[in-house]
């Protein structure tokens, strides 16, 4: 008997996934495709008006707006992220004593919703009710932070309640990489005299490198489906300027009832991901390749 | 001058209590094991003296100066690691010159001392790698290195060798030996493996709960060993104890094992004693087969079992009902059952008491 | 020709039977709807009284959120999934056309025919509800978009009486302003923006402006000064409102009016529905005035669809629902709590209060009404409305000028 039959039933116990594949992802993909080439509103429909989508999507303010906006919440909210966790991570570690409260403390914002986050944070930051507001009401009259008020900084707010929220996950995931990390190497480290910010920076950073990049990763995946934080933050207000491309696809979707300018901007966004993508899946391959050099 | 001194050290662990009350003086040049089962202390006594564990009391000396409250790095120490506890992501060549960049050693001096090193520790095709990139052997060669290239009086290994194959353990331990030969240094370190100990150290220091049991040369451990316990931990195989009692009779002393007595005349006795319960020592490799010599105490029995192992072959007796091991040549040929005699020669023998254990 | 990919009717043959039922002999029937504030609910309480009074069973799916968006969203998605409710609001607008072109709608004419509605019902919404001489919607009221709310008591203290030009309007901003209180109360929504935008609009510049610019897309009255004046006014607005309008729902907004928080708001009459439910009379404190500088009534309301169900007892059920939401006795019942005023303009209006009659008033004379500009413009083109005025609100930097050029951009795409 031929062995690629002898598996038959192997393969198809795989059937529901392969079909799965086929029709929920790469379908829906290429249908989405080819929905940005038609001008589709409410309702999709098949014609083909060619690139006239794209053409008017990189010639809306809004789409501007909200490439800008996910470009600078991306950088703020990786890079805080990084940062915050990992001193967190370090802060924790050296607290032995106290770990598991802290560990709580700041696992907890992850046990919310962006969507409870987001209103949080704007209650919070809201200038008529939450912390201006009270600052002055203790008697400092002229306090005033209103960032959430002002179209050119409210996305910065964005950034920092993501942060918030997610900072958690990064040190846990920073924190069991310290707890992976030699003892005897903190050892060698103090006798050559090493200060513990060069250790930390030069020697324990380098060998978390793998942790940086699966945190990395998760957060680059949360930044490309930022929507929930913004519309409960937000709204993408004031006026547009807080908008982010997600929240563009879906307005446009159902709210705007234009199909057609929609998917292109969810290709657009594909495109995107798939291009920043590439180099590190080439990588990845080329590194786990074999005859990779390495001793035992 | 005392290299390294210890004086009444006490350290404990929250309500443990690791080391108490230990002294001890390392001279300058020696090369010092600290042996013992693990749990002994011996890597907390080594800690102690590099500065990475506070102590509870006493105080840690080292060329001259009090260092019990200074910081590892001021301390003139090298130390060498179990796990190499290489920086993961510099190079060989990093790796032995980023402690002394952050001293603020000159470039050129710096360049100096890790081209010396690395000459020494034959590093110098590998200066380029990375630890992932090297062998075992390479990584511990390089932790040697990094202790060397900082130019100190006073090196401190923590199990070494206990992360590589016999083999490589061999050669390294080779290595290190030349190492203090050529460079004189005082060399404190830590082992549980007794050949290492036998063969490296000056004076070996067994430990046992935190306590030094014995310090004195390996000839003087291995010979003279001050109680059982040190005793029954060097030498391998085991040394064969016989439990009897301490009888000094008219005749002179014997050990009275019930069906058999042992005369113990031609023994050295360490210190007056009485009749006591006691324990006789003697080590495999010391007991002769065939007729017994003058002086000898001499046995007949049968053999039991037969342990070959190359160039030794391990025989096993009896004397009054206790087994004994009798190191043979490895070309002898013995069956299960043959009848043997052999004797042994009671000046090499050890004479303990059996309730404190301590040499008689 | 388009060709049409009925998702939706694909999903409802798989779905047989997944609609309303009957049930106990009752006509059950799910009706979606975004009616979720104080006043709203009550309003839609007299819905259901009547509905179930009538034989049917009213099951609520009310869905709260962005002035309705969140509920069209639900409807499209369910929609499309072969699962629609049974009746569904839209505004008065080109909402439901796509769901009309579709085929997804049941018509209503029979209803119509038999309940009399072409003579009964206020002549430009009956338009607004019927397509190709078929009858999709029922309305249900008629709103007026253009209204300024004012809390007298707030203006007495302030020493000022309630304006009767723009000009007015800006000194007593300025003495209400002195006085410590919030001038112009403003909500978040990018949509109340564009409310208050159109209010300046219709009130500062009058219906022709607004007229040439929606009705007949004429890109070029975008480059008039009377254009350019009401954008200058209209940016001016940003200086008298307090730092807290992001996040501001629109009935916190009338409610920092009705509570003296603050002496003005921009806001269509079923802000009324929130005086009412606060337990105050309409003009006592807060008072309504129909277009400032020239009266003006712009035609809104909320209309509902019925969609196409395979099950014949459901479409009985439907028939009903329409039947009873415009009869005389609901119609009277529901516009008193919504704020607004009925379709039908058969039925005793003098128990309404005085600002649904200064409404009345401008219905009858039929000169100074319009039609929502959302019955002009498709959704796309009302959302790049809100995103421009949004936009030009929450950016100082930006010009009028720069506004005009994306407004006549927008007319000059929706001519298309």
């Amino acid at each position: 008997m031929q062995p690629r039959f002898r598996n038959w039933h192997v393969q198809l116990a795989l059937l529901p996934a392969w079909l799965i594949v086929v029709f929920a992802y790469l379908g829906t993909m290429v249908f989405t495709v080819r929905m940005s080439f038609t001008s589709s509103k409410g309702i999709p429909i098949m014609d083909d008006v060619g690139l006239r989508q794209y053409d008017r999507l990189f010639h809306t303010d809004r789409w501007t707006i909200s490439v800008e906006n996910i470009l600078i919440f991306g950088l703020l909210f990786i890079l805080g992220c990084l940062v915050l966790g990992f001193l967190l991570a370090v802060f924790v570690d050296r607290l032995a004593r106290f770990e598991n409260t802290l560990r709580t403390i700041f696992l907890y914002p992850l046990a919310m919703s962006f969507v409870v986050t987001g209103l949080v944070w704007q209650w919070i930051l809201n200038p008529a009710l939450g912390l201006q507001a009270n600052v002055r009401n203790w008697g400092w009259t002229s306090f005033t932070f209103d960032w959430l008020e002002q179209g050119d900084r409210a996305i910065y707010l964005v950034a920092f309640a993501g942060i918030w929220q997610s900072c958690g996950l990064v040190m846990a995931i920073m924190l069991a990489g310290l707890r992976g990390v030699d003892q005897e190497l903190w050892k060698a480290a103090r006798i050559d005299g090493i200060p513990t910010w060069r250790i930390y920076l030069h020697i324990i950073i380098p060998a978390l490198a793998p942790m940086f990049i699966t945190a990395t990763l998760l957060l680059a995946t949360a930044v490309v489906r930022s929507y929930d934080i913004v519309v409960a933050m937000t709204a993408g207000g004031p006026g547009i300027s807080s908008e982010v491309p997600a929240k563009f696809v879906i307005d446009f979707l159902f709210t705007r009832q234009n199909i057609g300018l929609a998917t292109a901007a969810a290709t657009v966004m594909l495109i995107t991901v798939l291009v920043v993508l590439m180099p590190w899946l080439y990588l990845q391959y080329f590194r786990s390749a074999p005859g990779a050099r390495r001793a035992a | 001058m005392a290299s390294v001194s210890v004086r009444r050290l006490a350290v404990s662990f929250g309500h443990v209590k690791v080391i108490e009350n230990l002294d001890l003086e390392v001279e300058e040049g020696e090369f010092i094991v600290l042996l013992g089962p693990s749990g002994c202390g011996k890597s907390t006594l080594l800690n102690t003296i590099a500065g990475l564990i506070d102590i509870e009391a006493g105080q840690v000396w080292i060329s001259g100066k009090n260092v019990t409250w200074t910081e590892p790095k001021d301390r003139g120490i090298g130390m060498v690691f179990q796990s190499y506890a290489l920086y993961p992501r510099m190079t060989v060549q990093q790796n032995l010159s980023f402690g002394l960049r952050m001293a603020g050693v000159p470039r050129a001096e710096i360049e100096a001392r890790v081209a010396k090193a690395a000459k020494l520790l034959q590093l110098e095709d590998l200066l380029r790698r990375r630890p992932a990139e090297l062998s075992g052997g390479q990584r511990q060669r390089v932790a040697i290195g990094r202790a060397l290239v900082r130019n100190v009086d006073v090196f401190l290994f923590d199990e070494p060798l206990s992360n590589l194959d016999a083999k490589l353990r061999n050669e390294l331990r080779v290595e290190i030996k030349k190492l203090h030969r050529d460079l004189g240094n005082t060399m404190i370190y830590v082992t549980h493996d007794q050949i290492e100990a036998l063969t490296l150290a000056d004076r070996i220091a067994v430990m046992r709960n935190g306590v030094i049991q014995q310090l004195a040369t390996p000839q003087d451990v291995y010979h003279r060993p001050k109680n059982q316990f040190v005793a029954g931990f060097i030498g391998s195989p085991t040394m064969n104890f016989l439990t009897g009692r301490l009888i000094l009779g008219a005749a002179g002393p014997t050990l009275d094992l019930g069906s058999v007595s042992i005369d113990l005349s031609a023994y050295g006795f360490a210190r007056q004693s009485s009749d006591v319960p006691a324990v006789l020592g003697v080590r495999p490799e010391h007991i002769d087969l065939g007729a017994a010599s003058p002086g000898h105490f001499a046995a007949n029995g049968k053999v039991e079992i037969v342990e070959p192992m190359g160039a030794d072959m391990i025989v096993w007796s009896r004397i009054a009902d206790t087994p004994v091991r009798i190191r043979v040549d490895g070309d002898s040929a013995f069956r299960n059952g043959d009848d043997i005699a052999f004797h042994f020669d009671l000046a090499r023998a050890s004479l303990f008491d059996a309730q404190s254990g301590e040499r008689l | 020709m388009r060709r049409f990919l009925s998702l939706g009717l694909i999903g409802a043959a798989l779905s047989l039977g997944a609609g309303p039922a009957l049930a106990q002999g009752k006509l059950r029937a799910e009706i979606m709807h975004w009616w979720t504030s104080g006043g709203e609910s009550a309003a839609v309480q007299e819905f259901q009284k009547a509905f179930n009074a009538a034989g049917g069973e009213w099951v609520d799916a009310a869905v709260a959120g962005g002035g309705g968006d969140a509920a069209r969203t639900a409807f499209m998605n369910r929609l499309a999934g072969g699962n629609p409710p049974t009746a569904m609001q839209f505004n008065t607008s080109k909402q439901f056309d796509d769901v009309i072109a579709a085929g997804q709608l049941i018509e209503l004419d029979d209803v119509a025919q038999k309940d009399g509605w072409k003579g009964a019902v206020y002549g430009p919404v009956m338009d607004a509800v019927t397509r190709n001489g078929h009858v999709y919607a029922v309305p249900v009221n008629i709103h007026n978009n253009i209204w300024l709310w004012y809390n007298a008591d707030v203006l007495k203290k302030a020493g000022v009486a309630p304006p009767k030009t723009w000009d007015d309007l800006f000194a007593d901003f300025d003495k209400v302003k002195a006085a410590g209180v919030v001038p112009l109360a403003q909500a978040g929504d990018n949509w109340t923006k564009a409310l208050t935008f159109f209010n300046v609009l219709l009130g500062e510049a009058g219906p022709p402006l607004y007229l040439k610019l929606f009705k007949d897309l004429d890109a070029d009255a975008t480059k008039t000064p009377e254009f350019k004046h009401v954008l200058e006014t209209f940016g001016k607005l940003r200086n008298y409102v307090d730092n807290g309008v992001q996040g501001r729902q629109w009935n916190q907004a009338i409610g920092m009016v009705i509570t003296g928080q603050a002496a003005f708001n921009f806001m269509g009459d079923w802000a009324k529905g929130e005086v009412v439910s606060a337990g105050q009379t309409p003009g006592n404190p807060v008072g309504c005035i129909a277009g400032l500088g020239h009266p003006a009534y712009w035609i809104g309301g909320d209309v509902f669809v019925f969609a196409k169900q395979s099950d014949p007892e459901a479409i009985k059920g439907q028939k009903l629902l329409a039947h009873v939401m415009l009869s005389k006795e609901t119609q009277v019942a529901f516009n008193a709590k919504k704020g607004s005023v009925p379709a039908r303009l058969d039925v005793d209006n003098s128990k309404l209060d005085i600002c649904a009659q200064q409404g009345l008033k401008i219905l009858s004379e039929n000169k100074d009404v319009v039609k929502g500009f959302d019955l002009y413009l498709t959704p796309d083109g009302v959302g790049q409305v809100y995103d421009a005025i949004g936009q030009f609100w929450s950016d100082p930097n930006e010009t009028t000028d720069q506004l005009a050029g994306k407004f006549a951009e927008i007319l000059k795409n929706a001519k298309q």
